[in-house]
């Protein structure tokens, strides 16, 4: 009986009915607690995903939450939308937590506002975990630096000896010390602390050592004090980002201590890197300049041809770039997979492909505004992913919500009202008819959990009141629902298009750019490939009005 | 003829080059800026376009009758370091998640990860959740977690929660129903 009463009751109809009249249209309340919903863009922001935060993150939040809201901006490069926000929070007015003012500073300090950045910081005093306070320190020793106060830099990090925030700054506060001082020994100091604290375990701590190192070898060097200098150069990773000019540097530091051999060893081994690295084309020359001054002229002479016809090469590779830029933009060329027409190029030399291109990529985004364009590239590229994400989606909910009506239309159509008024008429009666016997045997009622039963027939009508106005309403729920997505399918349309001329805008951009970048380059490059072959004539024309004996030549080759 | 090329104010000059990480950023020429603005509308335009279509798919898909959505978060203080999780939802994998440092970094500044987001039929349910770590006593942990819980007619909300054993420095997991 139970089992019957159960059955009847399931209709499956009901559950498609009732899920169309619950699902409205209109843009929802929050219903996700507020702790989890505040977390949840936290979260986002602190991993990173910036577009996924400012998305999430609705107009009550962005008031609520205005220092989260700032941080998502600025991560996504807002900056227009964002300097309302901040002048809205400016340290003087707000009430924030510490994890508030830490972030808030960090934001000042990142929109290069290094003022109301250093007072956000002067807030958290005290408040702080030590891991937290390294990084505090940093940013406000950075501050400070940047607003042309070393020894106020100096001083935030004097009492925090520990961690990698604190070597980066250090290193920092060296670099400034070299920029502004005659006196290196401050630099060179700052150079030692930062190296002591860190750990060199990590990529990242590693190559900050190898800058360390080089850094400290440099200013050695111009100190004249090459015999140290040789020391830091020698701790520079061979395949650091720095260690081609770490190469040469060492280099010159022993001609100074009339090594020649050493030296064009060092050169040597620079030159296995990309032409446009620095130091590469700086080591291509000074070979055959030390081989000239240690007497063996017939290598400096094939040294200069050599680094001449590596110019050359150079100068082609420039006008090769140059002239597909204009043709395919920056992105076909320098991002995107290769196998474009006459970009063999790249495959040539090394067996990583994209060496030679990995290095035009590294030396164009050196320069800050290409640089920022390609990040914008990259965010709009971001953008594009997401609409081509939804376009899929809403043809998905079209086809979905098409099949849908087709099937609601004809389950519309086979819903007999009054058969199934006749059925709970028919099943209430039956249930009265049993309630009595069944009220009257001890402990039934419990067996048969009696009480649930009489809740569901009494909640029969209701639910039939339910599903008939769910019935009236379902049709045009559906139709409202397939012309909201195919109102969305517009919006996307749209959006794409305006998104597409945009990044071909950017690209453009870009290309201008970077041919001016590859100007400066070309003229560079032609300027070495001059002096090598002036430094080739040179040494003919020593030769052509020589009057010593042949035989006082080191290598006759060329006699 | 000078062809020597080792002047050492090429030192001075690769010692100005890395000081990047102080720099300023320089001054953008006119077609970028005039790009910065049309990317700001465009980039708001579309943010607020993404908003809508996940509002539209969440009410279509996910409606909050019968919604469930799970979270994690840990507690500031724990010095677990999450490598993964696994959730079962009726002994069936619903989600899993391999853990990198930026999001750790995020969780314990007081992030909540919303790791799983579906629709679910009323009555009884049965939770599982696998987490894998080390703790701060370099021991490795592979412990799980289990709920039975009841979906009711409204939208449900779970977090597990990630924390420390003050005493022993053991990991705990924990559950909080909303």
């Amino acid at each position: 009986m139970v089992g019957q009463l159960k059955r009847k009751v399931s209709w499956g109809i009901i559950g498609l009915l009732l899920l169309l009249l619950n699902s409205g249209l209109s843009v929802a309340a929050r219903t996700m607690p507020d702790e989890l919903y505040e977390g949840w863009a936290r979260f986002q922001v602190e991993s990173g995903r910036y577009l996924d935060a400012l998305v999430i993150m609705d107009e009550v939040y962005q008031n609520d939450q205005a220092v989260t809201y700032a941080a998502a901006l600025k991560g996504f490069n807002l900056a227009a939308t964002l300097a309302p926000v901040l002048e809205a929070l400016s340290p003087n007015k707000a009430e924030l937590s510490p994890y508030e003012w830490f972030t808030l500073g960090k934001v000042f300090y990142h929109s290069d506002e290094c003022i109301p950045a250093l007072k956000s910081f002067k807030r958290l005093k005290n408040r702080l975990s030590l891991e937290d306070k390294q990084e505090w320190a940093f940013y406000r020793a950075n501050c400070f630096i940047k607003l042309g106060s070393d020894t106020r830099a100096a001083q935030v990090l004097s009492d925090i000896l520990s961690g990698q925030w604190i070597s980066h700054a250090y290193y920092n506060l060296a670099m400034s010390y070299a920029a502004g001082s005659t006196s290196k020994t401050k630099a060179l100091v700052a150079l030692r602390v930062a190296s002591s604290l860190n750990q060199s375990t990590t990529l990242v701590e590693r190559e900050l050592n190898d800058r360390v190192n080089y850094a400290a070898g440099s200013l050695l060097l111009g100190e004249g004090q090459p015999d140290r200098a040789i020391e830091f150069f020698k701790n520079v990773h061979l395949d650091s980002m720095i260690a081609p000019q770490a190469l040469y540097l060492n280099g010159v530091a022993q001609l100074e201590i009339n090594d020649f051999r050493s030296a064009t060893q060092s050169w040597y081994a620079v030159k296995k890197h990309a032409l446009i690295k620095q130091g590469v084309a700086e080591s291509l020359l000074a070979i055959p300049y030390a081989y000239e001054r240690g007497g063996y002229v017939s290598q400096a002479i094939e040294s200069y041809v050599e680094a001449s016809d590596y110019f050359e090469k150079e100068l082609d590779t420039i006008a090769k770039i140059s002239s597909l830029l204009p043709k395919h933009g920056f992105r076909q060329v320098l991002i995107e997979e290769d196998g474009l027409e006459g970009l063999e190029w790249f495959l040539t030399k090394d067996v990583a492909r994209n060496t030679i291109r990995a290095a035009y990529y590294t030396y164009l985004v050196e320069d800050q505004e290409i640089y920022g364009q390609v990040e914008l590239m990259e965010e709009l590229g971001l953008l594009q992913d997401s609409l081509k994400y939804w376009k899929t989606q809403l043809e998905v909910f079209a086809k979905s919500l098409g099949a849908k009506k087709k099937s609601f239309s004809a389950l519309s159509r086979g819903f007999d009202v009054k058969a199934y008024q006749r059925r709970i008429r028919q099943l209430t009666g039956e249930y009265k008819a049993l309630d009595v016997p069944v009220r009257q045997k001890p402990g039934m009622q419990e067996s048969l959990g009696w009480q649930r039963i009489a809740d569901s027939v009494q909640s029969l009508d209701a639910r039939l009141s339910k599903l008939l106005k769910a019935k009236e309403q379902g049709k045009e729920a559906l139709a409202a629902k397939l012309k909201k997505v195919k109102a969305l399918q517009d919006s996307v349309g749209q959006k794409e298009r305006a998104l597409s001329s945009l990044i071909k805008d950017v690209d453009k951009n870009l290309v201008a750019l970077s041919s001016q970048r590859l100007e400066k380059l070309r003229k560079d490059t032609l300027g070495h490939f001059e002096r090598s072959e002036q430094g080739l004539i040179h040494i003919l024309q020593t030769i052509a009005e020589s009057k010593q004996a042949r035989t006082n030549r080191l290598d006759g080759r060329y006699q | 003829m000078d062809t020597r090329p080792l002047s050492l104010l090429h030192a001075f000059r690769f010692v100005i080059a890395i000081l990047i990480s102080v720099s300023a950023f320089s001054a953008q020429g006119s077609d970028s800026q005039e790009i910065a603005k049309r990317a700001e509308q465009l980039k708001l335009d579309l943010i607020e376009l993404n908003r809508e279509l996940y509002q539209f798919e969440e009410d279509l898909l996910h409606p909050a009758n019968t919604q469930l959505a799970l979270f994690l978060s840990i507690d500031p203080d724990s010095n677990f370091l999450l490598d993964s999780v696994e959730l079962r939802l009726n002994d069936q994998i619903i989600t899993t998640h391999l853990y990198r440092e930026k999001e750790l970094a995020a969780l314990r500044k007081g992030g909540v990860q919303r790791l799983y987001l579906g629709s679910l039929a009323d009555g009884v349910h049965k939770l599982s959740a696998r987490f894998n770590g080390q703790g701060s006593n370099s021991r490795y942990y592979r412990r799980n977690k289990a709920l039975r819980f009841t979906k009711d007619d409204s939208a449900k909300f779970i977090q597990l929660v990630v924390t420390e054993n003050d005493r022993t420095r053991e990991p705990l997991f924990k559950v909080k129903q909303w």
